[in-house]
């Protein structure tokens, strides 16, 4: 099998050749493998579109192979074009992971139908990356950790807009030092990462976190959520609130918890689980100049916060992704970790090994606390004898 | 009909002082119990010490998961060894089948109220049942809900049959009135031809519950072992391990109920010494596997190849934080396995040495699940949470000590409303020892 370079002219027998030598090595196909090699060529010359050579191959790809699995296949429907039943349709009657599931759920599919609904299920998320059309909405945020000042105003600015009790950081601010005799600081700023494979949401045993199908943020149905708290131990963030207690009279949200048809803005209510919204009750709101914008963003006295459509190119995070990086390396956290993260981090990615410091501004400067009510009050490294 | 018949209807026919003593202690404890629950739900889980790993520096899950993957261990134990003794049809461990039909429902449904006693809103458990057909797909939660009720649902099945069995031989007009009732209801429509069928039924179901412990019976360990973000809980060996550890507990308190019974009631021919002998192998073999288990779960956490999430838990467990704890859970298995291995004729001839073997296993369980729990809460990876901490408040005591009395209260008054066993013939139950 040859792995030298290929001839330029795709038309030429010394391109075929070496196009057959490439494939014969798979064992699959070789006329069908040079005829895919060529027409994606052409395609990247812009001779021919990706729809004709979707159309073309797909029969050949579905006979040699049994699926069509590449990213730009056509999207199988039912022959009525409707979706198939149970599934709740979403605008451009594309199928969700958690529709697919809840299918199969709906048909009764066992253990054995799980691992090919997931199979499946992945293909059309990466369907749906890869398509720009106008329904495709994926909700994110780049965050600049390089220009962060740590001045935790992000924190308050969350907790005064959704009405969390003092406890509840919802947007937390970590300090942090690596172990690499720098002895600088570096901050982590987290919120809830949105994420497109959210393991909270496979953990849920009331369907109660959910991603809104508009714009692909993570929510929790505060009418559903028993408080079991599997959603919390699946989450490698540790993004998760349980209001643990009344929040009583001084607490609350003022905005309107109602997110389509399910309560899911704004502080959760005792015993449920509340974590980040991206302020979506902003995203809901009448009024257009909230929407698209969160409250940590509005604060951010340094620009390091930028929420908008990532699959959005002029989008504020995607913008900044692009023209404002300074030439910092850019991340997701815990991407090994398959959650498929809706942040992107620009700035220093926190190693395993890093450790939490105190620093100038502390969360008391804004009547926010770590603990929990009730509990011992926290001091940063109190317990790292017990490490 | 010889003392046997007569032995194993002692319990029906006695209600000692010591009895009424034990259910009125039993009962304040269930009543105290109720408090603490009353005080939870009026005031939420903000009177555990319970908090969110992250920030908070708190374990999210503790006492209650802990007890409840124990009373499912042992649930999940009980019922293997009633199916065990149903499929293979050992009548001479009938007494002891009839301790693991009573235990395992009551281990059952000890553990299905702590999930309960456990959520933020307990008042929306329905919604769990409501979502099932959906999340039965993927979530781990909904597969215990499955398994706990399919073990409730078959281990009834059983009992009730056992029972009709077991009724159907009786004269029960020389029963207290109240099991007499019982028995009225459950031999309803008896026919003696259909006693075949009936025997027939509980040898099937047997090896229904047998398969229902060895497959289902995982689900509790999966529960942790699927969560990939706590490096302590994930891993092929959690169901392994749950079902190692369950299957010791079951039979340790089966052994210690069968010790105590034989030891109050003087029942030197219902449970014979090789029934005893018997449940000491089972305690001995269990152990020794779930310590191999436990062992072959923790070592590779701690050489120096492991990844820095895994061997922080395991150096915590093995010589950190937790490694008290964890050495005394340790001992607490392994030295009565040594004891039972080398001394087994001579220490079981009376069931009292059983019961402290069993008594003492099971507490060893008891904490091993607790650190399993909570430990890789405590020791967050991935960002840089700090080490948690977690100090269980009296409330999180009350409700969990109080737990595990009411499940012996409620057993301690089935043995006085239904039959321990049947009225084994004493023809061939003498053949069964003699071959």
């Amino acid at each position: 099998m040859s792995t030298s370079d290929p001839p330029d002219d795709i038309e030429s027998e010394a391109w075929e050749q070496w196009a057959t030598d490439v494939v014969e090595g798979t064992g699959f196909d070789a006329d069908l493998g040079v005829g895919l090699a060529r027409d994606a060529q052409r395609v990247a010359k812009g001779e021919m579109s990706e729809a004709e050579y979707q159309a073309k191959y797909h029969e050949d790809v579905l006979e040699e192979f049994g699926v069509d699995d590449r990213p730009t296949a056509p999207e199988p429907e039912a022959p009525d074009g409707s979706p198939l039943p149970g599934i709740p349709t979403t605008g451009d009657r594309k199928r969700s992971r958690r529709s697919v599931m809840k299918t199969a759920g709906a048909v009764g599919l066992g253990a054995l139908g799980l691992s090919a609904v997931q199979q499946s299920t992945r293909t059309a998320a990466t369907a749906t990356d890869n398509d720009s059309s106008d329904n495709d909405v994926q909700m994110g945020m780049a965050i600049n950790t390089d220009r962060c000042i740590a001045c935790l105003q992000c924190m308050d600015a969350c907790n005064e807009e959704n009405g969390n009790p003092a406890e509840s950081l919802w947007m937390a601010v970590l300090r942090y030092e690596e172990d690499d005799f720098t002895d600088s600081e570096e901050f982590l700023t987290r919120p809830c990462q949105h994420c497109s494979d959210a393991p909270c949401e496979t953990a849920c045993p009331t369907n109660a976190r959910y991603t809104r199908e508009e714009d692909g943020i993570v929510l929790t149905d505060y009418d559903q959520c028993t408080g079991c708290r599997y959603c919390e131990v699946a989450c490698p963030y540790g993004v998760n609130y349980l209001e643990w207690a009344d929040p009583g009279e001084a607490e609350g949200f003022e905005g309107d918890a109602q997110v389509g048809d399910r309560t899911a803005a704004g502080t959760a209510p005792q015993g449920t689980m509340g974590k980040c919204t991206f302020c979506a009750h902003r995203q809901v709101s009448d009024d257009e100049d909230l929407r698209g914008t969160t409250a940590c963003e509005d604060v951010c006295p340094v620009d390091a916060i930028h929420f908008g459509d990532m699959n959005d190119d002029s989008s504020a995070p995607r913008q900044h992704l692009a023209n404002d990086t300074d030439g910092q390396p850019t991340y997701r956290l815990l991407e090994e970790r398959g959650t498929e993260p809706n942040i992107v981090y620009v700035g220093n990615e926190p190693s395993a090994t890093a450790t939490q410091v105190d620093g100038p501004t502390g969360e008391d400067e804004f009547d926010l606390v770590r603990e929990r009510h009730g509990r011992n009050e926290i001091t940063l490294g109190s317990n790292e004898d017990d490490d | 009909m010889a003392t046997k018949t007569d032995g194993v209807l002692d319990p029906l026919r006695t209600i000692s002082t010591k009895f009424i003593a034990l259910v009125a202690v039993l009962g304040i404890a269930a009543l105290i119990t109720a408090e603490a629950i009353i005080h939870q739900l009026r005031h939420g889980l903000a009177v555990t010490d319970l908090a969110s790993w992250g920030t908070q520096e708190g374990v999210t899950w503790g006492l209650y998961i802990g007890t409840f993957e124990w009373f499912a261990g042992m649930a999940v134990g009980s019922i293997a060894v009633v199916g065990y003794i149903r499929y293979r049809e050992l009548t001479r461990y009938d007494v002891i089948a009839r301790i693991g039909e009573l235990w395992g429902l009551i281990a059952g449904l000890s553990a299905a109220y702590l999930i309960v006693i456990d959520l933020g809103r307990p008042d929306r458990v329905l919604n769990i049942l409501t979502a099932w057909v959906v999340t039965v797909q993927y979530s781990p939660l909904a597969w215990d809900v499955t398994f706990v009720t399919a073990l409730l649902v078959m281990t009834s099945t059983m009992l009730i049959l056992s029972l009709r069995r077991d009724f159907s031989e009786m004269d029960h007009d020389s029963l207290p009135v109240y099991t007499a009732i019982i028995g009225q209801v459950l031999t309803a429509g008896y026919r003696p031809a259909e006693r075949e069928k009936l025997d027939s039924m509980l040898r099937w179901l047997g090896l229904a519950l047998l398969i229902l412990a060895f497959t289902g019976g995982m689900v509790p360990g999966w529960l942790l072992g699927v969560v990939g973000a706590q490096a302590g809980w994930y891993g092929g060996i959690a169901g392994v391990s749950f079902l190692a550890g369950g299957l010791l507990s079951g039979v340790a308190a089966i052994a210690l109920i069968a010790g105590l019974m034989r030891y109050l009631y003087d029942w030197e021919t219902v449970i014979p010494t090789d029934v005893l002998v018997g449940l000491g192998k089972g305690l001995t073999l269990f152990g020794f596997v779930y310590l191999v288990i436990l062992f072959n779960e923790l070592l590779p956490s701690i050489f120096p190849m492991a990844p820095l999430a895994e061997s922080r838990i395991g150096e915590a467990m093995l010589y950190g934080h937790f490694a008290t704890d964890f050495w005394l859970a340790m001992a607490a298995i392994a030295i009565p396995v040594l004891v039972l291995a080398v001394f087994r004729e001579r220490m079981l001839a009376s069931g009292t040495e059983l019961a402290v073997a069993g008594a003492i296993m099971l507490w060893g369980v008891f904490v091993k699940k607790q650190l399993t729990v909570i430990e890789p809460l405590m020791y967050p990876s991935g960002l840089p949470y700090e080490v948690g901490s977690y100090v269980p408040t009296l409330v999180e005591w009350v409700i969990t000590i109080g737990a595990i009395l009411i499940a012996i209260l409620l057993f301690t008054i089935a043995t006085k409303l239904v039959p321990m066993g049947g009225l084994t013939d004493t023809q061939s139950s003498t053949t069964e020892v003699n071959t």
